[in-house]
């Protein structure tokens, strides 16, 4: 059975897509075929993040509009064979995205992914929204300051919330993913005090 | 070149919202309404600025013992308009019609029985207390219509929890919370750990930094309205 994991934040530059790929790598090497999909349409990073930017095609909007079918799409990595990305579009915006053809989109890639990671884009607005709402996992990716901890738990309300999973009464298996962390630094604060 | 603008752009209809004074008649007599009117106005002389007035007949017996036309002088007197009525029973709809003066809402079980009186002590809350086990996520909003609100786990920073009776909340307070938010004055507000952004009872609120620090941390705290002031006690 395929597992769908979003990994989000709610604000933005927090090491969301960077989790993403190294999620992926780690699941992949274990032998897990893999794919991670970009969400952030119009910013697309992940396909830098994976060092696969010069052999995009075609991307996930190409996809969901039917210019492409999935295989076309998603670019193998040169170093690992289990594991897949799908780019997002840099033209295009996320209102080309509804539950109806990302669902379809995902229904395709579970027949042959063992872990399907969609790569949130920051926010809560439609983009967020699509990333989250058919997943079975999610890895809320936050920073150890306070605008981080307040949008993140509002991710959290939304999850509980607003998917898929949250309509049918079930729930979200959250996860916490604490990132920037500096131990150098608090150590060092931590003496001046002293 | 000036066009000519067709028929169909002079007219534009738009919704729109106007909140309405409303006036409370218990008996007919002008006479006295207009004693009344007198002392209000020496008591608020700009109560009234050629303000629009609806009338509500609910509690006349009926409305063929008002005489409409000198009621409109006699308010006009006073700086009120009369604009329409309401709770007009059904069967005297035509007598409107006569004074050409709108019908704003009919007669129906409910208002037969209103007393005239416009403020009225909202009903005690009377739905089951509505208990919430998880946390009350930023940017979530609960609202315990009639009823009580006892929430277990925390109100997170962002969040709003709003009750028309009592609010017992056993988690950290951090966000907003409002109780008696229908007007009633005697709700309360029972808390373990208050760092809410907001407070309030009734309407009456207290922001973050108005909050006092309850002399002994992490206190049980009681949070009531005495005489329009917000008193917090610890328990």
């Amino acid at each position: 059975m395929s597992k769908i994991i979003v990994v989000t934040s709610g604000k933005g530059g927090v090491g969301k897509t960077t989790t993403s790929a190294s999620l992926a790598t780690g699941l992949a090497l274990k032998g897990y075929k893999t794919v991670v999909i970009d969400f952030d349409i119009g910013l697309r990073n992940l396909d830098l993040i994976m060092g696969c930017e010069r052999r995009v095609v075609y991307d996930l909007v190409n996809v969901i509009q039917g210019d492409a079918n999935t295989k076309q799409a998603l670019i193998k990595d040169k170093r690992i064979d289990t594991l897949y990305v799908l780019a997002a579009s840099q033209t295009r915006d996320k209102d080309v995205l509804t539950k109806e053809n990302v669902g379809k989109l995902l229904e395709t890639l579970k027949k042959d992914f063992d872990y399907i990671i969609c790569d949130s884009p920051a926010g809560i607005e439609k983009g967020a929204l699509m990333a989250m709402y058919y997943a079975d996992t999610a890895f809320i990716v936050t920073n150890p300051e306070v605008s981080s901890v307040r949008d993140s738990d509002r991710i959290l309300g939304l999850l509980s919330s607003k998917t898929r999973k949250a309509e049918q009464g079930e729930s979200i298996d959250e996860h916490l993913v604490i990132t920037r962390y500096a131990k150098k630094t608090r150590a060092r604060r931590r003496n001046a005090l002293d | 070149m000036i066009t000519e603008s067709t028929p169909a752009q002079q007219v534009r209809l738009k919704a729109d919202l106007y909140p309405m004074t409303v006036l409370c008649l218990s008996h007919p007599n002008l006479k006295a309404i207009d004693a009344e009117l007198h002392l209000l106005a020496k008591q608020a002389p700009h109560f009234f600025d050629q303000t629009p007035v609806v009338i509500d007949v609910g509690a006349l017996a009926s409305l063929n013992e008002l005489d409409i036309p000198n009621l409109t002088a006699m308010l006009r007197a006073h700086n009120v308009y009369l604009v329409g009525f309401k709770n007009v029973k059904k069967a005297e709809e035509a007598l409107l019609l006569k004074h050409n003066l709108p019908l704003f809402s009919r007669q129906t079980q409910k208002s037969r029985t209103a007393s005239p009186t416009p403020a009225e002590a909202p009903a005690a809350a009377h739905r089951p207390t509505r208990i919430i086990h998880k946390a009350l996520r930023a940017g979530s909003k609960i609202y315990a219509k009639d009823s009580d609100l006892i929430l277990l786990s925390s109100v997170n920073a962002g969040a709003e929890c709003i009750a028309d009776g009592n609010i017992h909340v056993y988690g950290p307070l951090r966000g907003r919370a409002l109780a008696g938010a229908s007007g009633d004055t005697q709700a309360r507000l029972f808390c373990r750990n208050l760092q809410a952004e907001l407070i309030a009872i009734a309407g009456h609120y207290w922001v973050s930094e108005a909050i006092h620090t309850p002399k002994t941390p992490y206190a049980l705290l009681q949070i009531h309205l005495e005489q329009g002031q917000l008193r917090m006690t610890e328990l």
